[in-house]
C-alpha cells in the first residue's frame, strides 16, 4: 500500500470514536484515524488542507446529529466547497436514528455515498476498509 | 308576532270580495229551505236545494252551534253572527238574520253563506309556516331586526329579544343595542351601522355581547341595507346567538392544539431514544466486545472508563425521560396563591453553592404582579431549571446576572427571565432549544433536560415559553402562564 487510508470521523461522541478508532486500528492498523467533534470543526480542517492530498480524507463518516453544526449543515456547507478540494471525498451518513426520513434524506444528497446505522460493529468497518484498501487488507 | 310583519297575498282581498262564492237562502226556523239564490248550488255544490235542509247539509260537529244560533233568532229575534262550518268538503261562513212581519214576529229566517275554503287552507298553510319558522329561529337562535333610517326606530324580533335577555317592556334603540356589545367591538359595530346607511354597504359581524342580565355570548350579526330611489331607508339583518358554534370551536381548536402538543412530544420521546438511549447501549455493546478482544488488556482501564461514562449517560437519559414523563402523566400538584419572590427565594437557596461560587447576581422586579396561582413545586422546579442554566451557560469572564419580571399581558400572567450569558443562535437553533438533551454550546456538558423539563411542565398547565437571545449578549425567556384563548373563552 502506497499510503495509508485515511479515515474521518465527524461525531459528537467521545466514546463512539473511541471505539471505533480502536476497532479500525484492531482491522488495520495502518489506517490513519481523525476526529473531529463537530461539523465546523471537519469543515475548518478541510480548508486548510484542501490541497494537501496526504491531508485530506479519504472517506468521512458523518454524523447526523451534531451541536453547533450538524450532519445536514455540514453537507450544505461542503457542497460549496467541495470543488475546491484536491481529493475526492466518500461521505457515508451515520445515525442512531430510527426515523427512515433521515434515511431518505441522505439519499437525496448527491454528496452522500451510504448510510450507515449505528452502532457501528467490526463487521461493518471490515466491509468499509475492504472496499476501500481491497482484499484481505484487515487483520481477521 | 310574526304574522303582523307578512305580507297576505292578493287572493285574499279577492276571495273577501268575489260574490261568486255568496248565495242567499231564506228558510225555516227548523232549517228547511224555502229560497236559495241561484249561487247557492255553487256555494253548496248541490242542485236542488228546494225542500231540503240547511242543518241537514252541515257537518255534524259544527251543527249544534248552528241550531243554537237559529233558536236564539227566532226566540230573542236577534242574528247569528258569522261562523264557519263545514258543508261537504267546503269551509262556509254562515250569517243569518231573522225575518220578521210586521207585529215584530220571526216568519223565517235569512242565511248568507259565503265560501271560504281556500281561505281557511291558507290560513291553515300561514299558521304552520309560522309556527316552523318560530321553531327554527328558537332552534337556531337566529332572530332579524331592522332599523328605519328616518325615525331611528329599532325593531327586534322576538329572538333577538331572547338573544339579548331584555324584559318584555324593553324598548330597544340603536344606542342601547350597540351598548350590549363588548367594549373593544362597540366601534366595529357603530362603523357597520353607519357605513350601511351613509355608503349602502353590508356586512357580517361576529362579536361577544353581555346580555341584559349580564351573560357573556358571542352573536353573529348581518347588516342589509334596503335602498329607494338611491337612499337607503332601512337597514336590516339577520342576528344570531352563536356561543356553542364559538365554544365548540374553541374546543376544537384546543383539541388540535393539545393533539399537535402530543405528537410532537411523541416525536420527542422517538428522538431521545434513538439518539440518547441507542447511542450510549450500542456504545455499550462496542466496548464490551473491545474489552472481549483486548488481548494484552493495555487498553483495558479506557475502555472501562468509557463504559463508565456511557453507563451513567444512559441513566441519566433515563431519569430525565422518566422525570418528563412524570409530570406530564401524574396527576397537576394543587395550585396555589403564591409569591413569586418566595418561590424565587427558595429555588435560588437549592442553588445557593453554584449562585455564589459563580458570583451570580439576581433582580427581581414583581410588582407589576406580584402573585401567581400555580403548583409550588412546578414554579420552583422552572426557576431552578432557569437559574441553573442561565450560570452554566454564562459568559466567560462575566459574572451571570438575572432578571426576573413579571407582568400581565393581554390579561395572561407572563414572567420575564433575562440573563446576560452566552446568548443562542436561534436561527441555527430555533425551537430545538427545547428538545431533550439538545446541546448547542461548545465544550459545556449540558445535558440540555432543563428546558424540556420546563415547557413539558409549562404546556401542561396550559402556557407557553418563548425565547429570545443574542449571542454573547444574553438570553430571555418569556413564559406565559396561561393561553389567552382559554382565559378569553366563557
Amino acid at each position: 500500500m502506497e499510503r495509508p487510508l485515511i479515515v474521518a470521523l465527524v461525531d459528537d461522541d467521545r466514546v463512539y470514536q473511541f471505539t471505533t478508532e480502536r476497532m479500525l486500528l484492531r482491522l488495520n492498523d495502518e489506517v490513519n484515524f481523525r476526529w473531529f467533534k463537530d461539523g465546523e470543526e471537519a469543515l475548518g480542517y478541510l480548508q486548510d488542507h484542501a490541497h494537501e492530498t496526504e491531508a485530506l480524507p479519504d472517506l468521512l463518516i458523518l454524523d447526523i446529529n451534531m451541536p453547533f453544526m450538524d450532519g445536514w449543515q455540514f453537507l450544505d456547507a461542503y457542497a460549496a466547497k467541495k470543488s475546491t478540494l484536491a481529493k475526492h471525498i466518500d461521505i457515508f451518513m451515520i445515525s442512531s436514528s430510527a426515523d427512515e426520513r433521515d434515511q431518505v434524506r441522505a439519499h437525496s444528497y448527491s454528496d452522500v455515498t451510504g448510510y450507515l446505522e449505528k452502532p457501528i460493529t467490526s463487521d461493518l468497518l471490515r466491509g468499509l476498509l475492504d472496499r476501500y484498501i481491497g482484499g484481505n487488507a484487515t487483520k481477521h | 308576532m310574526i304574522s303582523a310583519h307578512l305580507s297576505l297575498p292578493d287572493t285574499f282581498d279577492k276571495l273577501l270580495t268575489d260574490s261568486g262564492h255568496e248565495a242567499l237562502l231564506l228558510h225555516a226556523p227548523n232549517g228547511a229551505i224555502h229560497f236559495a239564490s241561484p249561487s247557492a248550488k255553487d256555494v253548496l255544490s248541490s242542485d236542488s236545494l228546494q225542500g231540503k235542509n240547511l242543518i241537514e247539509l252541515i257537518h255534524e260537529d259544527d251543527a249544534a252551534v248552528v241550531i243554537d244560533g237559529f233558536r236564539d233568532a227566532v226566540i230573542r229575534g236577534v242574528p247569528f253572527l258569522p261562523h264557519t262550518v263545514r258543508i261537504g268538503s267546503r269551509h262556509i261562513v254562515v250569517m243569518t238574520m231573522p225575518v220578521k212581519d210586521r207585529t215584530g214576529g220571526v216568519i223565517e229566517l235569512q242565511t248568507t253563506l259565503r265560501d271560504v275554503t281556500e281561505f281557511v287552507v291558507l290560513r291553515d298553510q300561514i299558521q304552520v309556516q309560522e309556527a316552523v319558522s318560530v321553531a327554527t329561529s328558537v332552534l337556531a337562535k337566529v332572530g332579524g331586526w331592522r332599523l328605519d333610517v328616518a325615525s331611528n326606530e329599532l325593531y327586534w324580533s322576538d329572538e333577538v329579544r331572547r338573544i339579548h335577555e331584555v324584559p318584555e317592556d324593553f324598548v330597544p334603540s340603536v344606542e342601547t343595542a350597540i351598548g350590549f356589545y363588548s367594549k373593544q367591538h362597540r366601534h366595529i359595530i357603530e362603523k357597520a351601522v353607519t357605513d350601511a346607511i351613509e355608503s349602502a354597504v353590508a356586512v357580517d359581524i361576529e362579536s361577544p355581547l353581555i346580555t341584559y342580565t349580564g351573560k357573556h355570548i358571542w352573536v353573529r350579526a348581518s347588516v342589509t341595507p334596503e335602498v329607494v330611489d338611491g337612499v337607503v331607508v332601512r337597514i336590516y339583518g339577520a342576528f344570531q346567538d352563536i356561543t356553542e358554534l364559538h365554544q365548540r370551536e374553541e374546543q376544537l381548536r384546543s383539541t388540535v392544539a393539545e393533539l399537535t402538543r402530543q405528537r410532537d412530544q411523541l416525536e420527542e420521546y422517538t428522538y431521545v431514544i434513538s439518539h440518547h438511549l441507542r447511542g450510549p447501549v450500542g456504545n455499550i455493546v462496542s466496548l464490551l466486545n473491545l474489552l472481549s478482544e483486548d488481548d494484552d488488556g493495555k487498553q483495558a482501564p479506557d475502555t472501562v472508563r468509557h463504559l463508565r461514562d456511557s453507563a451513567r449517560a444512559l441513566l441519566d437519559t433515563l431519569e430525565d425521560l422518566t422525570h418528563a414523563i412524570a409530570v406530564r402523566q401524574e396527576e397537576v400538584p394543587n395550585v396555589v396563591d403564591l409569591r413569586i419572590t418566595d418561590v424565587i427565594d427558595s429555588a435560588a437557596s437549592s442553588l445557593s453553592e453554584m449562585i455564589t461560587a459563580s458570583g451570580t447576581k439576581i433582580s427581581v422586579n414583581v410588582s407589576e404582579v406580584p402573585t401567581l396561582s400555580y403548583p409550588q413545586e412546578y414554579l420552583e422546579t422552572i426557576f431552578r431549571q432557569l437559574f441553573s442554566n442561565a450560570i452554566r451557560f454564562a459568559a466567560p469572564g462575566r459574572p451571570p446576572r438575572v432578571r426576573i419580571k413579571s407582568m400581565e399581558i393581554e390579561g395572561v400572567v407572563a414572567i420575564e427571565f433575562s440573563d446576560n450569558g452566552l446568548g443562542i443562535d436561534l436561527d441555527k437553533y430555533g425551537d430545538k432549544i427545547f428538545r431533550i438533551r439538545t446541546s448547542f454550546h461548545r465544550g459545556t456538558t449540558g445535558r440540555g433536560v432543563g428546558l424540556f423539563l420546563i415547557k413539558t411542565i409549562v404546556e401542561s398547565m396550559g402556557g407557553t415559553i418563548s425565547v429570545n437571545s443574542v449571542i454573547d449578549k444574553g438570553t430571555t425567556f418569556r413564559i406565559m402562564f396561561a393561553l389567552s384563548s382559554s382565559k378569553a373563552s366563557v
